[in-house]
């Protein structure tokens, strides 16, 4: 009688998963394997593909010089972005992990601008930000400084797009200052008794206690910043000089400007491979630095 | 432990898969479910089918039809568009247009995906360099045999603007169009530069000296990436070879040493500060008009097209504006310059509705629209409508003055592979490279014709 009541409320469960699944499979185990089979033919969207094997992998790697140049400024993108997003959104948690009177307006004040996320509207008020007359050239010049074409200039354009990124840190900085309330006091207490200041405490029980957290903002944030698109598109369009012609940049333009579908379906899965690759490298680096609560280790 | 790292493992994984699935192929399988008719559709074959069935389907003219139309341009154009719409919508109350407007941004990878999922508009606006692409690719409707009115149009014009060499129309020209030079005349009068004669390409040189002698703010050209490429590129070839950079036969019609030429011009055309820095230009993309040099008078002159005169006019009206003369090559084959249009307006290979579609052009065209479009779309392409814009003040005296200025050159235009978009990306590539100094114009002619070489190999 128990069981059956169990097994009933087992199918109750995937009916009520059922919508997800159904949305997986049609809207992305679908299109991943369809995308695979692109990847393998000259396909323009219009006529029907045809069989090539491998030759547009081949392609990328021995004849694209846009792809490595796409290839290197996605990875400097995400040098650029990951480390520094993870710094700042642990040091604002850090500063907000206070009983101080208005923190709450505070921390939603700084969680402001990942509510608007990767959009359009953000990347255009960048941009005008950023431009040769936008508003950070107009503080410089009040300042004194030298403007610089942030824009313009292809030393300059990947990290003014860097930090674009760098400033959404609100998700990465709940996360955080959850964790950050999960460290026990008594281990910060112990800590003052054996003579540990505030510095030493950070980096032997802090840190590894907030480790688990850290792994995932790295993992998440390398895999946000490899499929970089938007800003890259609306501020700069891959421009100039392709500085910041990301890959994801590359393969819209290959698949929706150029019409070779196949082509940009290939270099998905390099990128996936790419994502997939940095990964497995970051989990095989975790076992040195990650502490889990139960790890008898 | 280990337990807690294989599921997140799994989880980062899934992901990772689902996070590039979405990204990397999402109009894959939409284009899967069309791809077997859309490789059917080729052209010739594809109109009188598509006939066929809208007549099936639009017999009854008092049956309620919904058309889209889809279009780019600034609020002028869409104002004027979207009175157009209402001004037949009253004429045919049995007709609903759905008006899709935009920028430019976006706009023809848009249409890529609607080809694809074969959810294109009934109407569309369409970039003058990508009609023969479309036309090849089969989503253009044979307009001539949908009983297109063309009793306006002068022949040979329509010839030479969307028939792509079929005999057939299969996309209108919207007006008439060419490359300009709108020239800032208060402060060429200052400098002492007359654009109103003729010159070579050599002559910028001196005339850009004279501008930064003058005043070391000023700048003798406003020369964005995109319209500089086919003003100075692809002309230097009309000119040079009488020919476009790559032919219908998929030639490639200019070789390493004339690119080098070219690229050696245009470095020093920014060596010499003729033109304004590049990494100044850039941020501004094509909008030459939201550059505040241009807007303050500090450029002589901005390289753009007949229908980008009202714009830049428009920016400051404190400034008298004149179209001014184009280049040539002393000993050139062609003076290279023509005049076309400046967009086409189709109808989709796929429309329900052609007929319809086509009355509706027939209106878009006829003298009723005429008065209320005036120049959104640069110079009318009909002379009746001419004459209605002239006659009501709508033609904008700088448009019809610079379409005039292209008009006395005879040129053949190079629409076909050269201005294409994979085509046209190498050569901006290439032009930006030089101008950043990013490569030498050796370099850039190597890799120009290397990748040209390339293009050609993948789409004989």
């Amino acid at each position: 009688m128990k069981k059956k009541k169990l097994r009933s409320r087992d199918n109750q469960a995937y009916l009520y998963l059922l919508p997800w699944i159904i949305g997986m499979l049609v809207l992305q185990i679908y299109p991943f394997i369809t995308s695979f089979y692109y990847s393998l033919t000259k396909y323009n969207a219009l006529e029907a593909p045809t069989f090539l094997g491998l030759d547009n992998y081949i392609r990328l790697f021995t004849r694209d010089k846009e792809f490595f140049k796409s290839l290197s400024a996605t990875i400097l993108y995400s040098v650029y972005t990951v480390p520094c997003k993870i710094i700042m959104s642990l040091f604002i948690a850090l500063l907000l992990n206070k009983s101080r009177k208005g923190i709450g307006v505070l921390r939603t004040i700084y969680y402001l601008p990942s509510l608007f996320g990767g959009s359009i509207a953000v990347s255009i008020l960048w941009k005008i930000m950023f431009m040769d007359d936008g508003m950070i050239n107009a503080i410089l010049h009040k300042l004194g400084m030298e403007t610089v074409s942030f824009l313009g200039n292809p030393a300059t354009a990947l990290p003014t797009l860097s930090a674009l990124e760098v400033w959404q840190f609100g998700s990465s900085m709940v996360m955080f200052l959850a964790a950050l309330k999960q460290v026990p006091q008594s281990l910060y207490e112990a800590a003052q008794i054996d003579g540990a200041g505030p510095v030493k405490s950070f980096f032997k029980i802090t840190i590894p206690q907030i480790s688990p957290i850290i792994f995932f903002c790295i993992i998440m944030q390398t895999i946000n910043a490899l499929q970089n698109f938007t800003s890259a598109f609306v501020v700069t369009q891959g421009g100039p000089v392709k500085s910041t012609y990301m890959l994801g940049l590359k393969l819209y333009n290959d698949g929706f400007l150029f019409m070779k579908m196949g082509y940009a379906s290939a270099t998905s899965w390099v990128i996936f491979m790419l994502v997939l690759v940095f990964t497995l490298v970051l989990f095989g680096t975790s076992r040195f630095w990650v502490f889990y609560g139960d790890d008898e280790s | 432990m280990k337990r807690k790292k294989i599921v997140a493992l799994a989880v980062s994984a899934m992901m990772v898969m689902s996070l590039l699935s979405g990204c990397g192929s999402s109009a894959a399988p939409a284009a899967s479910t069309d791809q077997a008719p859309a490789a059917e559709t080729k052209t010739e074959e594809a109109a009188p089918a598509a006939e066929a069935e809208a007549d099936t389907q639009t017999t009854d003219s008092d049956e309620p039809v919904t058309l889209r139309f889809s279009w780019w341009g600034g609020d002028a154009r869409h104002e004027a568009t979207l009175a157009v719409i209402d001004a037949y919508q009253k004429l045919h109350p049995n007709v609903t247009i759905e008006p899709e407007y935009s920028s430019y941004d976006g706009y023809s990878e848009k249409k890529t995906t609607e080809f694809a999922s074969g959810t294109a508009p009934d109407i569309f606006q369409i970039e003058t360099g990508l009609g023969p692409e479309y036309y090849d690719k089969g989503v253009l409707y044979n307009l001539t045999e949908g009983g297109i009115d063309v009793s306006n149009f002068d022949a040979n014009f329509l010839e030479m603007n969307g028939q792509f060499g079929s005999g057939s129309q299969y996309a209108m020209p919207t007006g008439q169009a060419g490359t300009a030079l709108i020239v800032n005349k208060d402060l060429a009068d200052a400098v002492g530069i007359d654009f109103s004669q003729q010159y070579n390409w050599d002559q910028f040189f001196e005339w850009g000296k004279m501008v930064r002698d003058y005043d070391k703010d000023c700048y003798l050209l406003s020369a964005n990436t995109s319209y500089a490429t086919a003003f100075i590129i692809r002309a230097w070839c009309r000119q040079m070879n009488g020919k476009p950079i790559i032919d219908a036969d998929m030639n490639l019609n200019m070789t390493q040493e004339q690119f080098e030429e070219c690229f050696t011009f245009i470095k020093r055309l920014y060596d010499e500060e003729v033109c304004a820095p590049a990494a100044y230009k850039a941020p501004f993309g094509d909008q030459d008009q939201e550059d505040p040099n241009w807007i303050a008078g500090k450029y002589v002159a901005s390289i753009g097209y007949t229908s980008s005169a009202d714009v830049l006019s428009a920016a400051n009206s404190e400034i008298h504006y004149m179209a001014g003369n184009l280049p040539l090559r002393d000993g050139g084959k062609s003076d290279g310059w023509f005049n076309d249009c400046p967009q086409y307006i189709g109808v989709y290979a796929k429309s329900e509705h052609p007929k319809e579609a086509i009355d509706f052009l027939n209106f878009f065209y006829g003298p009723d629209a005429a008065s209320i479009l005036g120049t959104v779309r640069s110079v009318p392409p009909t002379v009746v409508a001419q004459e209605i814009c002239a006659k009501e003040g709508t033609l904008n005296p700088l448009t019809k003055e610079s379409v005039t200025v292209s008009m006395q050159y005879n040129g053949e235009s190079d629409g076909g592979p050269t201005t294409g978009s994979e085509v046209t990306a190498i050569l901006t590539d290439a032009y930006e490279n030089v101008s950043y100094g990013t490569m030498s114009p050796a370099e850039a002619a190597e890799e120009t014709v290397e990748l040209l070489n390339d293009y050609i190999d993948t789409h004989k």
